[in-house]
């Protein structure tokens, strides 16, 4: 069991595809797109077959084929869906909009949490996801690719309001401490994945956001410059 | 160095070339096409062996796996010792690492990933034996690194409240992080960032001056 599986569930759609279905026709999608997602979170996309979706979502094979031409479609659909969930789990008041140092902790520890409460296994569900199937054409690698950027800019954005609050020094670069938290963040989920424990997801976060820190000035500091270090 | 629990090295020379040769036949598929799309035939084609050879020296398929997990294990603690970056006792020589790292996957055009990163995806979640040589082979890669920091703080270029084993596992999550990055992106920067900002906040531990979120509980 993963945590993903209820979590999923109150996600926003993918806008586009599904605007002119009914609620009906929406909720069927959603159950289809959900299936699909924690099997191939669970299994593997490569071991997860459009009939092993067809049954775990209870759907027929008139509405598989009615929503999904393919697989492949219904794996375009999934890594959307996981990258709103990705997306979700940041809408969480204790992390607030991520814009202080204690927030970024918060954050590190929630992710630790979760990938705790499934016994350290599947690592992240855009990340592993991607792990899998990054390569496999062209369309694919950029539905990740958009996927990590909007978690990539979510980042940022938190980064920004703390510069522009005067808590980050001039010389930090958003974009780039942005990019290295969430690169932190993939590492420490495949290595975590692959250790089965805590330590590395815990230690690659922690120094990805001590480097945030001691870009960081006190507000004692700002009237008078920083201190000779 | 990671041992595998395949079989004993072949007593000859020449056996172990063999073997060698299909072990990296192997890496190399399964690198390019995946864990899953690759059949015992197909190695035995790339490595131009016999059946019989085969199945000498790899009786079943799981001990050629992990064939390939130790020999990609290898693969990155042998870069980690390569002439230019050979001792790693220096930030220089640390920064080397991290270029030549970037460089290689720079050439490759970000495509593919960690050559034993990637086995993670494929291997862990159904080979248990396999996760655990991976990592077993990430943890000696690591140890490799942190290594290399204890004589960096030994000759003093960072001061001794940096913790090797900590800033050698954060390194190691950022390139692989680096590493997933670039290959959605197909752009080399985000791997670059990654990489050079870890080891920017390695050097921020310059002969002592540690930072101050040490000292944060």
């Amino acid at each position: 069991v993963t945590a993903s599986a209820d979590t999923l569930r109150h996600m926003p759609q993918a806008a586009s595809s599904n605007s002119r279905l009914t609620a009906k026709g929406r909720a069927t999608r959603a159950r289809i797109i959900d299936a699909a997602a924690r099997l191939m979170y669970e299994n593997g996309a490569a071991n997860t077959s459009f009939e092993d979706v067809r049954k775990a979502a209870k759907a027929s094979g008139s509405q598989m084929s009615h929503y999904f031409a393919d697989k492949r479609s219904l794996i375009r659909a999934v890594i959307a869906h996981q990258a709103d969930a990705v997306m979700a789990d940041h809408h969480d008041p204790a992390i607030g909009n991520l814009d202080s140092i204690a927030a970024l902790r918060t954050w590190a520890q929630r992710i630790v949490e979760q990938q705790r409460a499934q016994n350290f296994e599947g690592g992240c569900r855009l990340g592993s996801l991607a792990a899998e199937l990054v390569e496999s054409d062209a369309e694919l690698r950029a539905d990740f690719a958009a996927g990590f950027e909007r978690w990539e800019a979510l980042l940022r954005r938190g980064l920004l309001a703390m510069q522009q609050r005067g808590d980050l020094g001039p010389d930090a670069d958003p974009d780039a401490l942005a990019c290295s938290l969430l690169a932190a963040a993939q590492g420490g989920y495949l290595l975590t994945r692959t250790h089965r424990d805590a330590h590395a997801l815990k230690v690659a976060l922690g120094a990805a956001i001590d480097h945030i820190e001691l870009l960081t000035i006190e507000a004692g500091e700002r009237s008078i410059g920083l201190p000779e270090p | 160095m990671v041992e595998s629990s395949s079989p004993p090295e072949p007593p000859t020379r020449r056996g172990r070339e063999t073997r060698d040769r299909i072990v990296a036949a192997a890496a190399e598929l399964i690198y390019r096409r995946g864990e899953g799309e690759i059949g015992i035939r197909d190695v035995k084609e790339a490595a131009g062996v016999s059946g019989s050879q085969m199945t000498h020296y790899f009786p079943d398929r799981d001990s050629l796996i992990r064939a390939v997990v130790a020999y990609r294990s290898r693969e990155v603690l042998e870069f980690l010792s390569q002439p230019d970056i050979d001792g790693l006792d220096s930030l220089a020589k640390l920064r080397e690492w991290g270029r030549l790292t970037v460089e290689r996957q720079r050439e490759r055009g970000t495509e593919g990933g960690c050559v034993l990163g990637s086995l993670v995806a494929q291997l862990s979640e159904r080979d248990e034996v396999a996760r655990a040589e991976i990592a077993e082979g990430f943890d000696a890669w690591i140890g490799g690194l942190a290594d290399g920091l204890r004589r960096i703080q030994a000759a003093g270029e960072i001061g001794p409240e940096a913790d090797p084993d900590e800033l050698a596992t954060g390194l190691i999550a950022a390139l692989q992080g680096g590493y997933t990055l670039a290959q959605a992106s197909r752009d080399i920067a985000p791997m670059e960032t990654a990489v050079f900002s870890m080891i920017d906040h390695i050097e921020s531990f310059w002969r002592g001056r540690g930072p101050r979120a040490k000292k944060t509980p």
